[in-house]
């Protein structure tokens, strides 16, 4: 599972998001304090740090739900505001930490995206995809679990064709159960899709379960980046360490 | 002069048991009081000026400076929604102006200041209690639904589309008020132009077809009002890369 791909010019290529010195200031709190890294097209990217390390924020920007104060962003090699904001939207998803689903059914919920964007789509498919039962879709998702919700915001994100998925903590509020089936289903709509997916965790074993490259973000900073072997066999720089030791839970 | 003496005397005596009672409500009745007092007498000066000057222009002015005021209360209500009294004064101005127009192209009332005037004044007071419903209920659905929102935004849903359902509740809400006086109207309540006209020596039938004229202009200018800002509040809630603020 680990990017070991060619050279460094090849991976260079493959880089669907490169970042650039970018920085996040909300009020007087530097959120982001120059963060610089690439994501490879067609893996699982895990962004992994303590709580309150700018992780979501720095999730947030690839959907162009923030604006960073300074830096760049590039999307597909062309700088993220240069997107359309709506075609930019479409093609990068993002499922958020509570599913945040609209009120009314299950298929209401899956076709809100796909309407807007007006194209068609099998719901029967992305609901299997997503390994979900047909017969849910006039389910109210008033009444789903939380773990169907969630797979419900998934299926929902992956309608409309997105070549990346942004998950922002997405099993928090879920049993392991739950947990183990929708990390099931990122690795398998990875594979099924193509998709990118970029990962935000608190948890080192989910890092390692899923991911093939990982970034430390801690304080702000981008400590460490590289493949997940590498990062939890061989960290670089002392933080890493202390936060795999457990040592820092929180900044 | 006297009818309005002894007026405050009852007035006084209210002040006066709540003060006793110590329901800590005493001195902020004492100040509106004295304000409706100021407020009115004055506003009275003006208007008899106004009259006075039986130009077009004058009365425009004034309904400009009265729908101002206005959008400054409006907007003390909707912390939190940038450019609320921009908002709320072309919502306002939208509902009045419109309804005002209409009125007089059809030949119902005419330019002289006792129309423009006081109508003017109750459609934008009611233009403005509705608006700043409104913006108020809006601002607070936008905070509470804050995950909602962004989850359509982030599928590529327009500020109109991601606030769509929260829009339609809070024009509901800005419009209860109005739909309420009309549902009891004449049953619960006499309103005050009709008890003013009663007052004043005038026919009770007459004073009810005046009443219902003002009735429906305050309604349609209203309605108006808060569709303006309806339409325009996303503006003032997102930016122009469809953020929220």
């Amino acid at each position: 599972m680990s990017a070991k791909a060619g050279s460094e010019q090849m991976e260079r290529n493959s880089d669907i998001f490169r970042l650039d010195d970018v920085r996040l200031n909300r009020g007087e709190a530097e959120v982001l304090r120059g963060v610089g890294w690439s994501v490879p097209e067609g893996k699982i990217s895990i962004i992994l740090g303590p709580s309150g390390s700018g992780k979501t924020s720095l999730l947030r920007l690839l959907n162009r739900l923030d604006e960073p104060t300074s830096g760049r962003l590039y999307f597909r090699g062309a700088p993220i505001d240069s997107y359309d904001v709506r075609r930019l939207r479409r093609e990068v998803g993002m499922v958020f930490q509570r599913p945040e689903l609209f009120d009314g059914t299950v298929g209401d919920n899956i076709l809100f995206g796909t309407e807007i964007h007006r194209i068609n789509i099998d719901l029967e498919e992305i609901l299997s995809l997503v390994g979900l039962d047909v017969a849910m879709v006039d389910r109210d998702v008033a009444t789903l679990s939380g773990g169907q919700a969630q797979r419900v915001s998934i299926a929902r994100s992956i309608a409309v064709g997105p070549r990346v998925l942004l998950l922002d903590e997405p099993t928090s509020g879920l049993d392991p159960t739950a947990t183990y089936q929708i990390e099931s289903l990122v690795t398998r709509l990875v594979g099924a899709l193509g998709l990118t997916c970029v990962f935000v965790t608190h948890l080192i074993d989910q890092a390692k379960r899923i991911g093939d490259t990982a970034a430390i973000l801690i304080g702000g900073r981008k400590v460490e980046e590289g493949s997940v072997d590498e990062v939890f066999s061989r960290p670089k720089d002392p933080r890493t360490l202390r936060f795999i030791k457990g040592e820092l839970t929180d900044e | 002069m006297s009818r309005l003496i002894a007026s405050t005397v009852l007035v006084a005596i209210a002040i006066v048991i709540i003060e006793v009672r110590r329901l800590g409500v005493g001195k902020e009745l004492l100040i509106s009081a004295l304000r409706s007092f100021v407020q009115l007498m004055a506003v009275g000066y003006v208007i008899q000026f106004v009259f006075d000057l039986e130009g077009l222009p004058y009365q425009i002015l004034l309904l400009l400076a009265m729908t101002t005021v206005a959008s400054f209360t409006a907007r003390g209500r909707a912390k939190g929604v940038k450019g609320a009294f921009a908002l709320s004064f072309i919502s306002i101005l939208a509902g009045v102006a419109s309804t005002v127009g209409v009125m007089l192209a059809l030949g119902i009332i005419d330019t002289s200041p006792i129309y423009l005037i006081p109508l003017g004044g109750i459609m934008i007071g009611n233009c403005m209690n509705a608006v700043s419903l409104g913006l108020d209920r809006m601002a607070s659905e936008a905070k509470d639904k804050r995950g909602r929102i962004e989850a359509a935004l982030s599928l590529g849903a327009s500020p109109q589309k991601a606030i769509e359902g929260m829009v339609r509740k809070s024009v509901r809400a800005s419009l209860i008020p109005i739909m309420n006086t009309m549902k009891v109207i004449g049953l619960v309540h006499l309103p005050g132009a009709m008890t003013g006209m009663l007052i004043a020596g005038a026919e009770p039938v007459e004073a009810a077809r005046i009443q219902l004229i003002v009735m429906y202009m305050i309604t349609a200018s209203v309605s108006i009002a808060v569709l303006v800002s309806s339409i325009f509040i996303h503006r003032a809630l997102f930016n122009r890369a469809w953020q929220l603020r």
